[in-house]
Order: C-alpha cells, then sequence, then structure tokens
C-alpha cells in the first residue's frame, strides 16, 4: 500500500516542475492517466483567475470563492469527458460563467439574500486598501480609493448579462469568440452587449474622470 | 478641409468595441478613423469609454483565502470518495490495486489538515457536511448513499435558497458512455498512508 502510494504520488519539485510545463490539455490528458498531482497544477493556475473573474461577476468574495470550488469539483467529475479537442481555459470559464449566472438568478429570486451580502461585503471592504503605495500622499490614497470603490460600483451596477461579458473581456481579456462560448451567445450579441456594458459603464464612471 | 465621414453614427457605433480593442481590418478602421475626425459627438464617446476602461486597472487582483485550497482539497477527497462509492471498482485496476483505500485515506487526511490547520470559516458558510460526512460514509457505506454524497458537496450557504448543484451535463463535454473515470485525487499525503497501514 505504501509503496503504490508513493508511485501514485510523485511530489518531487523536479517532478511538479515537468507538470509545470505542460500545457492545460496536457495536465488534463496527464491527469486521466493516472499522475494525480496534474490536477494540483490546473487549480494552481486557475485559481486565482476564476476567483477575480466570479468575483467581479457576483460581487461577493466570499460566495465567489464557494463557486471557484464548486466549479474545480465539476471539472473533477466531468474532465474524463471533456473533449480535449477543445480549449480547457475557455471550458472551465464556462463552468464558472455558468455558475456566476445561475447565482445571479437565484439572487434576483431571492434579493433579501442579495442585499445581505453585498452589504456584508461593503463592510469587509472598508478596510485599508493593501494595494494602495504607503509613500502616497493621503490625498492621493483618498483619490485612488475613492476612484476604485467607483469603478467598482460600477462594475456591479451592470446588467448582470453585460457585466458577465464585460468582466471577460476588459477584465479576463478573453476573445470576443471565447466569451461567445462561455457564455452561449453568438458573436454579434456579445459584442453588443459589450458596446453596451461599455457605454453604461463610461457614463458611471464619469464623474471621477 | 472637412470630408464627409463615410460611416453613419450608427455604423460607427456598431463597430466601436472592435475599433477600441484595435481588431477592425484596415479599410473598416480607415472609416472609422475618418468618421471620428468629422463627428464631434462620436469622438466625445470614444474618449469617454477609452478613459473609463482605463479606470479599470484600479481594480485590485483577490487572491483565494487562506483556507481556500485546504477547503478544496477536502471537496475534492470527498469527490474521489463518493465516486470509488458510486462505482465500485473503478479505480480497481492494475496500476492501482488499492486505490479504494487509497481514497479514503486521501479524505481522511485532507479532512484531518482542514481541522488542524484551519481555525475554521463560520458554520454558515462551510460547504455543507464535507470531511465529516466523507468520513462517516467510507467508514460503514450504506446501501442507499447518504444524501451528501448523492451530489456534489454543496458550497450554498446553510440557511439560504440556494439549490444545491446537481449532476448535469457540462458545456463542452463528450457524451456518457465508457469514459475513463478520473484518477483518484491528489493531495494524499504519505503519512496518512503510514496510518492506515498501522
Ligand atoms: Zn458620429
Amino acid at each position: 500500500m505504501r509503496q503504490s502510494a508513493v508511485k501514485l504520488q510523485p511530489r518531487s519539485p523536479s517532478r511538479r516542475a515537468e507538470l509545470q510545463a505542460l500545457d492545460d490539455n496536457q495536465l488534463v490528458t496527464s491527469f486521466l492517466n493516472g499522475t494525480t498531482n496534474a490536477f494540483d497544477i490546473l487549480v494552481d493556475r486557475y485559481q486565482s483567475r476564476l476567483l477575480n473573474f466570479v468575483y467581479r461577476t457576483v460581487g461577493d468574495r466570499e460566495r465567489a470563492e464557494d463557486l471557484v470550488q464548486e466549479v474545480f469539483i465539476r471539472v473533477y467529475r466531468h474532465l474524463a469527458r471533456f473533449d480535449q479537442g477543445k480549449k480547457f481555459s475557455t471550458w472551465i470559464y464556462t463552468i464558472a460563467s455558468n455558475l456566476a449566472k445561475n447565482e445571479l438568478r437565484n439572487r434576483a429570486r431571492n434579493p433579501l439574500v442579495y442585499f445581505q451580502t453585498m452589504t456584508s461585503t461593503w463592510e469587509d471592504e472598508d478596510r485599508p486598501l493593501e494595494f494602495e503605495d504607503s509613500t502616497a500622499r493621503p490625498d492621493d490614497a483618498f483619490e485612488r480609493r475613492h476612484l476604485r470603490e467607483l469603478v467598482e460600483a460600477g462594475v456591479r451596477r451592470l446588467p448582470a448579462h453585460h457585466r458577465q461579458v464585460f468582466v471577460l473581456r476588459e477584465l479576463e481579456g478573453r476573445s470576443y469568440e471565447e466569451i461567445a462560448e462561455m457564455t452561449n451567445c453568438n458573436l454579434g450579441t456579445v459584442k453588443s452587449r459589450l458596446n453596451r456594458a461599455r457605454a453604461a459603464f463610461a457614463e458611471i464612471v464619469r464623474p471621477a474622470m | 478641409m472637412l470630408r464627409r465621414p463615410s460611416l453613419s453614427c450608427r455604423e460607427f457605433q456598431h463597430h466601436h468595441v472592435e475599433y477600441v480593442d484595435g481588431l477592425l481590418s484596415g479599410e473598416v478602421r480607415r472609416a472609422c478613423d475618418l468618421h471620428l475626425a468629422g463627428c464631434a459627438s462620436c469622438a466625445a464617446r470614444d474618449v469617454q469609454i477609452r478613459r473609463a476602461l482605463l479606470t479599470l486597472q484600479v481594480l485590485p487582483e483577490i487572491s483565494p483565502s487562506a483556507h481556500f485550497r485546504a477547503r478544496l482539497n477536502v471537496r475534492l477527497a470527498a469527490e474521489a470518495s463518493r465516486r470509488a462509492l458510486t462505482f465500485p471498482g473503478a479505480f480497481h485496476d492494475s496500476r492501482r490495486p488499492d486505490a479504494r483505500w487509497w481514497i479514503v485515506a486521501s479524505a481522511l487526511a485532507a479532512s484531518a489538515a482542514l481541522l488542524a490547520l484551519a481555525p475554521g470559516r463560520p458554520a454558515a458558510v462551510s460547504p455543507a457536511g464535507s470531511a465529516p460526512v466523507v468520513a462517516q460514509a467510507t467508514v460503514a457505506p450504506s446501501p442507499a448513499p447518504p444524501a451528501a454524497l448523492k451530489g456534489p458537496v454543496s458550497g450554498a450557504r446553510a440557511g439560504s435558497s440556494r439549490a444545491a448543484p446537481r449532476f448535469e451535463a457540462l458545456p463542452g463535454t463528450v457524451p456518457l458512455g465508457r469514459a475513463p473515470l478520473p484518477p483518484p485525487l491528489s493531495g494524499v499525503r504519505l503519512q496518512t498512508v503510514t496510518y492506515l497501514g498501522q
């Protein structure tokens, strides 16, 4: 038993480095062939990206973490059936995107839960900002913080289906084609939503510019 | 000398997304340039949108919380163990003769790791019944698996009305057939295997 566990779970740094050199689809193949650490590398690769995407879409950090966990569970569960002719990143974002969309739909049915969640998030975000330069002048920090709040609010205020496309494009840098696949829309819809989302967002943040 | 814009405002706006992203082909891009040069209203809108998009740079990147990975490992181990119970023998191939026990070990290891390392998130936001359920189910599997093992361990908050996720087909997957099951999860710790072997 011990011997087999050691074989199954190679933990040497060089083996890990070998895995890290693989692209996503190679990692999937490797995992399905029994290299269990390959899944860890996929999680390493996507956890922060997905968290940022889901957080910007649903606006609630704690819930975003729960949803990203769910993404990985589903990936794990369905990996054997993943069509390897496709891009893994598109597939995993599609799963994340669907979960985020369901979350927003559930909230629309349950506005009270949504409100409580959002206000707790706001309180949490009132803490001092780690990303600010501590050597900057206080008014700079204030202005920067004000701008950040406005920008965050601007993203949050976009209608859900516009926000999803907006976040995928502007914050995740996804191509229109990928977004179309992830959101199950055609290209024209993606561009049109992006166009409207940009215009609405620009209107919201205009006072700060 | 003012030249008449070759695109209408509506046409220009139709192309604006790709124009801003630099994705237009030469001819259409030149037509858009031309329109901007002759249309103050579209030019103002263009500038406003470009400046607005720049402000997105102030948004900080967030990182997963300290316990994110430990929680995930517990849930993945539970998933591996659920699969082992749902598809007995699924992992019993020549390469992994004792993989089922290994899954149990991995589930217990992840649970123990979480309990030992993490002070824990508030109960209200913990994934529903993760670690204890795994241990229970693996020690004494019943003919009908416990409810928590039939579906994924839901991350939904207790008390919320969010439905537990179901096992539905995902986009981008090949149809069910004889697709191989994923191997049991990584994250097993050697010391746990040793513990079981004692
Ligand atoms: Zn115009």
